[in-house]
Order: C-alpha cells, then sequence, then structure tokens
C-alpha cells in the first residue's frame, strides 16, 4: 500500500511531464573500457543533447555514457525535457560485451533501484549492442517493448526460452553452484521494403534460446534443439512440436502438451548417480501420409522415434553443461537438497568442474493422447487398412 | 448574544404569568364572548346563535372555522336534529337537552364533552363543530373534518416494481389508517404528543407493544417532549432533535414515503414517528447498514438481491474513494498504473494546464453546480440547461484541454455511483466526504487516503443512535447478524429479529 513512501518526501509528479522508460539497454563503452553506456527510448521529443529524433515517430533515442549507470541516468536529465521514472521498465537489453565483462555490474543499479520492479525482464543481444538493439528495432507503428513483449509471451509456443524475470535472473546469479542463463535475442536482416526506402536500416529480432554465464561472464549460447533440453530438464517448457516419420518416411507432427521432469540424485558406493526422468504427452497435430497410425504398434512406433528425440535433446544440454562445465540445469541443486551433508563436504567447492565427472542417465516417457477431429487421414486407402 | 437570552427568559416568564391568570378565569365559566375575542379576529371563523326547536329558553351557540369542517355533514347531523328532532322536543330546560344529547340525541359518533375553553379553542382549531351551551358551561365538540386533501398515490421516489403502490399522504389519520391496514394487530401502539408552540403539530409515535424495546420508545417520547420549538413543518426539524450526535453529515434516521417499508420496520422492533403535514414516515433507530438496504431486496431473489446489495456497498465504497485514489496514483504512485495506461493517460494529459487536483476539484463542483441547478430549475427549461451543462463539462473541457478525459470518466463514475445509494441523505454526506479525501489524497497520496478511511471508520464507529451503535451489525463478532447485512440470505434463516434491537420478542419464524 505504500509503495510509493520515498515518493511522498520528493514530492508529487505529473504525469504528463513524467518520461515513462519502457526498455533500456546497457552497453560497455567504446570509448573507455571503465565507462557504460545507457541507452533507452522516450515518448516525446527531447530538447537537443545527444538525442537522435527519428522524423517519423514520437520517440526519440537517448543515449549517454559515464562512469556508472546511476550518474548516467542522471547526466541524461541535463538534456531530456521529461523527468525520467524507471518504475515502468519492462525490458532491460544488455549488449554481447557488457555481458562478457560482467553482468553483475550492470544488474546492480537495477536491483537496488527501488523504482525497478524485479518481475522486468532481461534479455542478451547477441553480437551486437543493446544500443543497436533499440535503435534498429523499431518500424513506425511498433515500439521495441511491443515486439519484445510478443517475442517473449510467445517463447512458450516452442520452448527454445522462457520468461525470465529479474529476480530470477538475481537468484541464478547469487547461487554459488549453479550458473545463470539469460534469453537471448539475435537481430535478423529482414529489411521492410518501405523503410528501406527512407534509408534506414531496420532489424527484426528473434528470441532464440539461452546465453550461458560462468561466473557472471557470458560463455556462449544455446539455441535450438540444446536450449529445449534445457528447458526440459528445468521445467521452463510449456509447449512445442516434434516431428517423426511413419513407415514409408512421410512425416508426422506432434504437439507437446504436457511436459514434466524429476532430477534424482543417487549415491552409490560414494558415488553420485543422477536420473533425468520426463514424463511427456502429446498430440498427433499433423500427418502428411495416408496409412492407418493408430495401430498401437505403430502408436508405440511414433511414442519411440519421440522419446528419442526428447532424450537426443536433453543430452545435448547436458553434453554442453559437461563440457563448459557450467550447471544450467540444476542438478546441483538437486544433489544439495538430497544429500547436504555430503554435497558440504565433497562437492560444493569443486561442483561445476566435477560435473563432467557424474554419470547422468535420461528415460523420456512419451504418451499420445489425442489425435484431434479426424482419427484417419481424409483419403486413406482400403488398402493401407491392412 | 447572553443578553438576549436572559432577556428572553424574563419575557417568557411573563407570558407564563399570564397564562396562568387565563387559566384561572377559564375553569370558571365558558364565555363566547372570549372566545369569540381570541378566534373572531380571523375572518374564518363563524359563531352562530340560535334556539333548540326555536324554543327561546334553549339558546345554544355554534361555533366552527370556515373551509375545515365538511358543512354538508354540520347541517345533516348536527343542525337539522337540533331544530327538527322528535326526542328533543321534549325538552324544556338546557339541562334536559344536555342531558339528551349525551344519550345520543345527536346522532354523531365523535362527540366530546367540554367544559374548558381551551379544549374547546384547541378542538375547533383542529376542525370540529363546537355547540356550546354558554349559560351550563357545557360544550359539545363533534369532529367534522372536512377539508381537502390529497388522495394516495403512488411513491414519488421510491418506486418498486414488485410492491404496494401506495404512499404516505399529508393527513396524520390517513396515514395512521394505512398502518392499521397493514398492522391489524392490537398491539400496535399509536400514541400522539403535540409540538411546535405555534403550529402545534400532531407527531405519532407508532411501535408494537411486546415487540419494541420500551428504553427506545421512552427516549423517543423524552427526546420529542424535549422539543421546544415554534413550528415542525419540515422533517428536518425532527431530524436535528432526535439526532444524538448532532454535528455529522450522516443520516441517523431513515426516511420512507412508503407504508410497506414502515411497517416492515416497526414489526422488525424499530419505532416510527409520523408527523402531521409530512407526507413520510421516520424510523429510528437507524443503522448505517440499514440506509443501504432498498425495499426491492425483499421481493427479488435472495440470490439477486444478495449481488446487488454487494454492488451498492462496492459503490458506495468506489463513490468515496474513486476520485481520492485516481489523484493518488498518477500523482504519487505512477508505478502502481499498469504501464499502458499510464502512458495513455500521460498521454491525454499533454497540453492540460492543471494538475490534476484542479481538475478533479473543478469538474466535482462543476457537477455539483449542474445538480443544485438541475434542482432549482423550472421543468420546462432544466433539459436545455442539463444539455448545456453536460456538453461543457464534458466534450468540450476535455476539446479545450482544460480538463483530461481521464479525470471526466473517474468523475462521472464517481457521480452516477453515488445515486445508486437507496438514500438520498447518505449520498450527500458521501458526496461532502469525497471532498476531504480528494483534499487528504492530493497532499500525501494513498497514505492520505487511508488516513481519510480511518477517520471515516473512527466517525461513524463513534456514532450510537438509541443505544444502537451506528456500524450495526458488524460491530461485535460473537453476536453478529449478518444475515441481511452486506448481503440478504433467503428469508427463511434470517429467522431472528436484529438483536442490537433488543426487542422483546426475538423470533419472527417458527
Amino acid at each position: 500500500m505504500f509503495s510509493g513512501c520515498e515518493k511522498i518526501v520528493r514530492g508529487r509528479i505529473e504525469l504528463e511531464k513524467t518520461g515513462f522508460i519502457r526498455a533500456a539497454g546497457f552497453d560497455k563503452s567504446e570509448k573507455n573500457d571503465d565507462n557504460v553506456k545507457l541507452t533507452f527510448a522516450l515518448k516525446g521529443k527531447s530538447s537537443g543533447g545527444d538525442a537522435k529524433q527519428p522524423a517519423s515517430s514520437g520517440f526519440s533515442i537517448i543515449t549517454e555514457e559515464g562512469k556508472t549507470l546511476f550518474d548516467t541516468n542522471r547526466k541524461v536529465r541535463t538534456f531530456v525535457s521529461k523527468n525520467i521514472f524507471w518504475g515502468h521498465l519492462f525490458f532491460i537489453l544488455i549488449g554481447e560485451d557488457a555481458a562478457k565483462d560482467d553482468i553483475v555490474k550492470y544488474l546492480d543499479f537495477v536491483t537496488r533501484n527501488q523504482d525497478i520492479r524485479l518481475t522486468s525482464h532481461v534479455i542478451i543481444v547477441k553480437g551486437t549492442t543493446a544500443e543497436d538493439a533499440i535503435n534498429k528495432i523499431r518500424t513506425k507503428d511498433i515500439t521495441i517493448t511491443e515486439t519484445l513483449s510478443s517475442l517473449v509471451h510467445n517463447s512458450g509456443e516452442l520452448s527454445v526460452a522462457s520468461e525470465l524475470e529479474l529476480g530470477d535472473i538475481i537468484q541464478m546469479l547469487d547461487c554459488e553452484y549453479a550458473c545463470a542463463y539469460i534469453p537471448y535475442i539475435e537481430l535478423n536482416n529482414k529489411i521492410k521494403e518501405e523503410e528501406e526506402k527512407e534509408g534506414k536500416e531496420v532489424l527484426e529480432p528473434s528470441l532464440l534460446g539461452y546465453a550461458i554465464f560462468k561466473d557472471e561472464k557470458l560463455i556462449g549460447y544455446i539455441n535450438g534443439g540444446t536450449a529445449r533440453g534445457a528447458n526440459w530438464v528445468n521445467n521452463k517448457g510449456e509447449t512445442g512440436t516434434t516431428i517423426v516419420e511413419d513407415s514409408k518416411g512421410k512425416e508426422i507432427c506432434l504437439e507437446i502438451i504436457s511436459i514434466k521432469s524429476k532430477t534424482t540424485p543417487e549415491m552409490k558406493d560414494d558415488k553420485i548417480n543422477i536420473k533425468i526422468e520426463i514424463n511427456m504427452t502429446s498430440d498427433i497435430v499433423e500427418y502428411e501420409g495416408r496409412e492407418d497410425i493408430f495401430k498401437e504398434k505403430i502408436l508405440k512406433d511414433i511414442e519411440k522415434q519421440q522419446a528419442e528425440i526428447i532424450k537426443k535433446e536433453v543430452q545435448s544440454a547436458i553434453k554442453y553443461a559437461k563440457e563448459n562445465e557450467v550447471d544450467f540445469l540444476g542438478i546441483g541443486d538437486a544433489v544439495y537438497h538430497k544429500y547436504p551433508i555430503e554435497w558440504e563436504k565433497k562437492y560444493k567447492d569443486k561442483w561445476p568442474s566435477m560435473l563432467k565427472n557424474v554419470p547422468i542417465s535420461v528415460d523420456v516417457k512419451t504418451k499420445i493422447n489425442r489425435t484431434h477431429n479426424i482419427t484417419q487421414p481424409t483419403a486413406m486407402k482400403e488398402g493401407n487398412k491392412k | 448574544m447572553f443578553f438576549d437570552k436572559k432577556k428572553e427568559e424574563k419575557n417568557e416568564s411573563k407570558e407564563d404569568d399570564l397564562k396562568k391568570e387565563e387559566s384561572k378565569n377559564l375553569s370558571t365559566k365558558i364565555s363566547i364572548e372570549r372566545i369569540k375575542s381570541k378566534l373572531g379576529r380571523s375572518v374564518d371563523f363563524a359563531c352562530k346563535k340560535f334556539n333548540v326547536n326555536s324554543n327561546k329558553d334553549l339558546p345554544v351557540s355554534i361555533i366552527y372555522i370556515n373551509g375545515l369542517i365538511d358543512s354538508l355533514k354540520t347541517s345533516e347531523f348536527i343542525l337539522q336534529p337540533l331544530a327538527e328532532s322528535e326526542t328533543l322536543k321534549s325538552a324544556e330546560t338546557p339541562q334536559e337537552v344536555i342531558k339528551l344529547i349525551e344519550q345520543g340525541a345527536l346522532y354523531y359518533s365523535s362527540q366530546t364533552k367540554r367544559d374548558k375553553e381551551d379544549d374547546i379553542i384547541k378542538d375547533v382549531i383542529e376542525g370540529s363543530v363546537a355547540l356550546i351551551f354558554e349559560q351550563e358551561s357545557i360544550a359539545f365538540t363533534f369532529d367534522l373534518k372536512g377539508f381537502e386533501r390529497r388522495s394516495i398515490g403512488e411513491p414519488s421516489s421510491e418506486n418498486v416494481k414488485k410492491g404496494g403502490k401506495d404512499s404516505f399522504v399529508e393527513t396524520l389519520r390517513v396515514n395512521t389508517a394505512t398502518i392499521r391496514r397493514r398492522i391489524k394487530t392490537p398491539d400496535l401502539i399509536i400514541e400522539e404528543k403535540v409540538v411546535g408552540r405555534q403550529s402545534k403539530t400532531q407527531l405519532n409515535i407508532v411501535y408494537i407493544d411486546g415487540i419494541t424495546n420500551m428504553d427506545i420508545v421512552n427516549s423517543v417520547k423524552k427526546k420529542i417532549d424535549e422539543m421546544d420549538i415554534d413550528q415542525v413543518l419540515s422533517i428536518g426539524k425532527l431530524d436535528e432533535f432526535i439526532n444524538e450526535k448532532k454535528y455529522s453529515v450522516f443520516p441517523q434516521v431513515d426516511y420512507t414515503e412508503r407504508p410497506d417499508k414502515f411497517c416492515s420496520d416497526i414489526i422488525e422492533g424499530r419505532v416510527g414517528i409520523i408527523v402531521d403535514g409530512l407526507p413520510m414516515g421516520v424510523i429510528v433507530p437507524t443503522e448505517f447498514a440499514k440506509l443501504l438496504q432498498a425495499p426491492e431486496d425483499y421481493s427479488e431473489d435472495s440470490i439477486i438481491a444478495s449481488l446487488v446489495r454487494l454492488l451498492r456497498y462496492f459503490l458506495l465504497i468506489s463513490t468515496i474513494l474513486l476520485p481520492g485514489f485516481y489523484i493518488a496514483v498518477t500523482t504519487f504512485h505512477p508505478e502502481m498504473i499498469p504501464s499502458e495506461l499510464a502512458m495513455s493517460i500521460a498521454e491525454s494529459k499533454e497540453g492540460v494546464p492543471l494538475p490534476i487536483f484542479f481538475e478533479v476539484i473543478l469538474m466535482l463542483v462543476a457537477f455539483e453546480i449542474l445538480v443544485e441547478a438541475g434542482l432549482r430549475m423550472p421543468k420546462t427549461i432544466s433539459q436545455a440547461v442539463s444539455i448545456v451543462g453536460a456538453l461543457v463539462v464534458g466534450d468540450a473541457a476535455v476539446t479545450a484541454k482544460l480538463i483530461s478525459p481521464g479525470v471526466v470518466i473517474v468523475i462521472a463514475i464517481a457521480a452516477i455511483a453515488s445515486y445508486a445509494v437507496p438514500n438520498q441523505d447518505l449520498s450527500n454526506a458521501i458526496r461532502l466526504w469525497r471532498f476531504i479525501f480528494v483534499i487528504l489524497s492530493s497532499i500525501i497520496g494513498l497514505f492520505g487516503l487511508m488516513i481519510g478511511v480511518i477517520l471515516i471508520l473512527f466517525n461513524l464507529a463513534k456514532m450510537e443512535t438509541f443505544g444502537v451503535a451506528y456500524l450495526e451489525p458488524f460491530v461485535e463478532s460473537e453476536t453478529m447478524q449478518a444475515g441481511d447485512s452486506l448481503i440478504r440470505l433467503p428469508i427463511k434463516f434470517l429467522k431472528y429479529r436484529p438483536n442490537f434491537l433488543k426487542t422483546y420478542n426475538k423470533k419472527r419464524i417458527g
């Protein structure tokens, strides 16, 4: 109720004189390694300074460098006509260089600030700076916030990334033995004709997977099947598709309805074994062939193929974790909770590096539940029924 | 002021002395001359002398006030028998005539024998015909009221779809008759008090013996006895004398023009007061929850009625708090507004010169002006003015960038919601508190709003009328009967009368 106590001291504000920041980008300065760069879009005109005012938009993009983020944030106010308000910050974009440098250095400002919500989303920009992203992902009508929110909102459809909030990420960074994974976007060069005429480069972002951090530093990216595998293990995946084949090589598309995993460590003769169990159900949503795929034998085959696909994805995520000595699959967490005493004694100090020696088995159980409206393909021939 | 009071007291004591002297004289003999000197100064006074059976030994005077009596009945039941009756022909002395009248020679039901001038004058003023035997110092008064009265019509403001279509009228006896027709138990007691030094208004106290707690009845009577004023021609006079907490804007009595609502409250164990000349009944004690109950609640399905009642409470809260809340979140806590809404409010406020606080105050005042002007205006032009008002306040003010559209919406919701409260007095009280909330929240935001809520709750919790806490039935958790407060349970669950009324008969069902 008193979420604005601090404001009482400062007094009232007027909404129309307030600039709401919805998306802000944090970068490492190109000129000075110690400096930081802050970029954000502000509705309405600003009165000069570093602001670049695109002719056709009501937004102005403001970029400023400074020694620290808060200092820069104050410096911006010398040339911006509005009072900057951080309370509605929804996206924190972090450039690749900054992420490689030290992500905690950049996130401290947003976690310490009482205005900023812990529900805001953090996203890493692959290959370029956050400033670049904010400048280029923006067409006439759609702001970067809208684009990114639909991306994040839809992430569950493919399960390659997920909605991670600032709070979750801080928790991951705080954990000694686990490592952080943050969704990343890549900018694609899909130039829209209209914008091309104006000679302005417009890029489309796509959310492809996770940026993996080790000791607060970015070490690499996972995407596609590997990212999906990580999501299955972390129970972050919602739905997705798998494509299997019938006996004639025709494709069958399955939609994952529910997927749950459980990581159970087992101690045997002082050696630890990890068992990852995945239970999933799916529906048949598309079939390109003409066979009767509802015979038990064929269904079993489809289930087996699907389990194999999921297993492969999970194993690929495990492989990445073992190779890079990063534990983004919550395995350490599971061990710690089941064997706290042994954990303190043996594993705590050398955990991520000893991960590669731990045998991890993956067991996938799949079930096909439904086939939707039609049970047989429309033009199934009599002869195929046998 | 102080000296004036002393002077008045002296004057009053002089008046009292005069009265005492007069009454001494009156107790001795009835004098038509004296009655004439008192009443005869007005043109509507009539005094006629004639003889019974044209017998010169039997002189009699008849006095009445023109217009108050039914002259047709007077000649048919009084004058004709006196002149022609066979029974009276046998009488030779005035004493015999008086005896015969007492025995029923004049056939009219309400006949009273009087031997004091004061009583005669009182009866005549109330619409009786007085038959005076001056020599014997005896008079008879006949209640022959016959003035024009309004017939029972439909209630003007408390209309219900399912329910009685009659309402109280200005004539006291008609009203008591309406009540009697609904409550036929002989335990229904109607007691009379006369209040007002000049107006001499009759005031009836209605309750049911054996149900209503006599402490409440007695304290109502005491309060009415203490009323020492010139006139009781408006309900406010009574209201202010009955209220226990004099300076609270919240209504402490309930009014109704519906006899069915009045009667059901009486049966519940409350005390009703009806004032001659006022087409409404006053119900005490009244608690806050009662003011939010409408007569429809009992004629609708209980689920529907409960939902409607919950909606009423919600609207009550939103009409008090909404303008203040809007100011608080937009000027102090912008982080509480959903991002998109915050942006669009900010955008719509672009170019509006006033701070939101002044916008809200302006709009609230403008609304009060419209309401007040609408009440006073002749009906023929009120429509035109309200259209102009609505256009100016709504559309033009926004287009001219004097007021932002968000504020217009908020004030409109608050204003409309205030009319969902069934009791107009309560809705007026809320209108006042709304300003307090607006000012508080414009100083320190939601914190101020909460201070206001605490203040209003403190104010309400302190109030008590006739031994009943104003916030009943919510004040005591152990004995709470909330079945008919926020919601209305089906009738079969409302087995007991409200326990805070301390009725002698507690059960109403079974």
